[in-house]
């Protein structure tokens, strides 16, 4: 059994890191590091000495990464951070019309592949993905993704356009994934060199560009760590699932109260599970359905949804849980993990079968992801 | 000719930015605030990214107090200082 798993929870004001032993049921709280910041997502490599690195913004100080130990209170900021490019000509003015957010942001980073231990990528808003090369110390633009033909048609959302999900091929180091909102999900098969649109027979938006590669809203892509080629993506329009890379999807969300959501979990135990977080859109709320805050799981092929509530608030809980506020550990059985717009954050140490709160009456949920140290 | 040695000044941050510079007050040489800040990022190179643009001007929502005098933006880099000058960085602040 682990001797510790560490869950780092970023908020809108500040970083937290939960601590329990293997069981999992017990979670002590330390924090708030980072104390003025506003932490968009935070995660612990495991590749080597376990280090923790911190996406992070002050909206008079502008964003950073900043890497330290897990003790989370001796973290430095990048000496070069990655310089998030600008939005595309279409695209800001779309953002100006519609009043969306235009703010320069680091939204997420995390270890390259498993050899290159030095190697980690990041990616920001507007769409941007930065690689370094000495455990984020420097930050140098990919602009093979960067400045790719079709970025003239990548929109923005209400949150920005971001570069939200990066993922490793746990089986080629030379395959990585990347998400962005809104255009798509992309992969490149020769280690950044080329990068091709994979959004084949997923829905496109209402409003989308012409162009036939682009013009999905994936919400969050994350790739199962053991059955080669299996992807999912929760999008703005449907949940996904691919066995072949990403060249082919199946939509997978009949059953679900509604297609909509960010959150996406998996299971490294069982390539036909994901879990999701329904979330009603309608008035742009992105609420918990009907007040009951509810993870879905998927079953064989991708279909046949079991509602995992046990524990779980069912009246008057009308929170929102955003695409950076879900993931899984790597336990057998897996844990599973959410933060809420409203504080708390939701443990489940059975796959799913139960929760229970891990902390409540944090700020405002941003980012939790889960490391067996 | 001799030139007379720079004002000695202090430059304090707000206690968050501890997380970026390892220190919350420095006392540093400059002629101007410019200078001053010049002289703070050689001695804590990331700290520019936090404090200026690309064009080298203050970030916009950044105050500049000198010696409990708020200053205008687009006079912070050029204000000459004296020995002893007190110079505060804060953040602006809305909401309630």
């Amino acid at each position: 059994m682990a001797d510790k798993v560490i869950l780092s929870v970023g908020t809108k004001r500040g970083l937290f890191l939960l601590e329990s032993n293997g069981r999992r049921q017990k979670w002590a709280i330390h924090g708030p590091f980072m104390k003025g910041w506003t932490v968009h997502h935070a995660v612990i490599d495991t590749r080597g000495t376990p280090r923790l690195h911190v996406a992070a913004e002050n909206y008079s100080f502008a964003a950073n990464t900043f890497s330290g130990s897990v003790s989370g209170d001796k973290l430095k900021p990048a000496e070069r951070p990655p310089a998030a490019p600008e939005l595309n000509p279409k695209a800001k003015k779309f953002a100006k019309q519609y009043g969306l957010d235009m703010t320069k942001r680091v939204w997420l980073i995390e270890p390259g592949p498993a050899k290159e231990k030095k190697v980690l990528y990041c990616g920001t808003a507007p769409a941007g993905l930065f690689r370094s090369e000495d455990v984020g110390k420097s930050w140098e633009p990919v602009p093979s993704i960067n400045e790719h033909r079709t970025r003239k048609d990548w929109d923005p959302g209400a949150g920005g356009q971001s570069l939200h999900s990066i993922q490793i091929d746990p089986h080629d180091a030379n395959r990585m994934y990347v998400a962005i909102s809104a255009a798509g999900s992309f992969r490149t098969d020769d280690g950044g060199q080329r990068w091709k649109p994979i959004n084949t027979s997923v829905a496109k938006y209402v409003g989308a560009p012409k162009e036939e590669t682009v013009g999905t809203c994936v919400h969050k892509l994350r790739v199962h760590p053991t059955e080669p080629g299996r992807l999912f993506q929760q999008n703005h329009v449907g949940v996904y699932r691919s066995n072949d890379h990403g060249d082919t999807w199946n939509r997978i969300d009949k059953g679900l109260p509604y297609d909509f959501g960010f959150g996406l979990a998996l299971n490294p135990n069982d390539p036909d599970v994901c879990y999701v977080i329904p979330l009603e859109p309608e008035g742009y709320a992105f609420r918990a359905t009907d007040g009951a805050l509810s993870v879905y799981r998927s079953g064989k092929n991708g279909g046949k949804w079991t509602k995992l509530s046990k524990g779980l608030p069912q009246k008057n809980a009308h929170v929102s849980v955003l695409r950076q506020a879900m993931s899984n550990d790597s336990m057998k059985p897996c844990g599973v993990y959410f933060g809420t717009g409203g504080g708390h954050v939701f443990v489940s140490a059975d796959e799913g079968d139960s929760w229970s709160v891990a902390a409540e009456y944090l700020p405002p949920v941003y980012s939790v992801t889960a490391a067996v140290v | 000719m001799t030139t007379s040695p720079a004002p000695v000044v202090r430059l304090e941050l707000p206690s968050f930015l501890r997380t970026v510079a390892g220190w919350t007050r420095i006392d540093v040489e400059g002629r101007t605030i410019g200078e001053a800040l010049e002289a703070a990022f050689t001695r804590t190179p990331p700290l520019r990214h936090h404090l200026t643009l690309a064009s080298g001007e203050i970030r916009p929502h950044i105050l500049c107090i000198l010696n409990e005098e708020t200053l205008p933006r687009n006079a912070i880099l050029a204000t000459r200082l004296s020995d002893g000058d007190e110079i505060l960085i804060h953040q602006a602040i809305s909401g309630g």
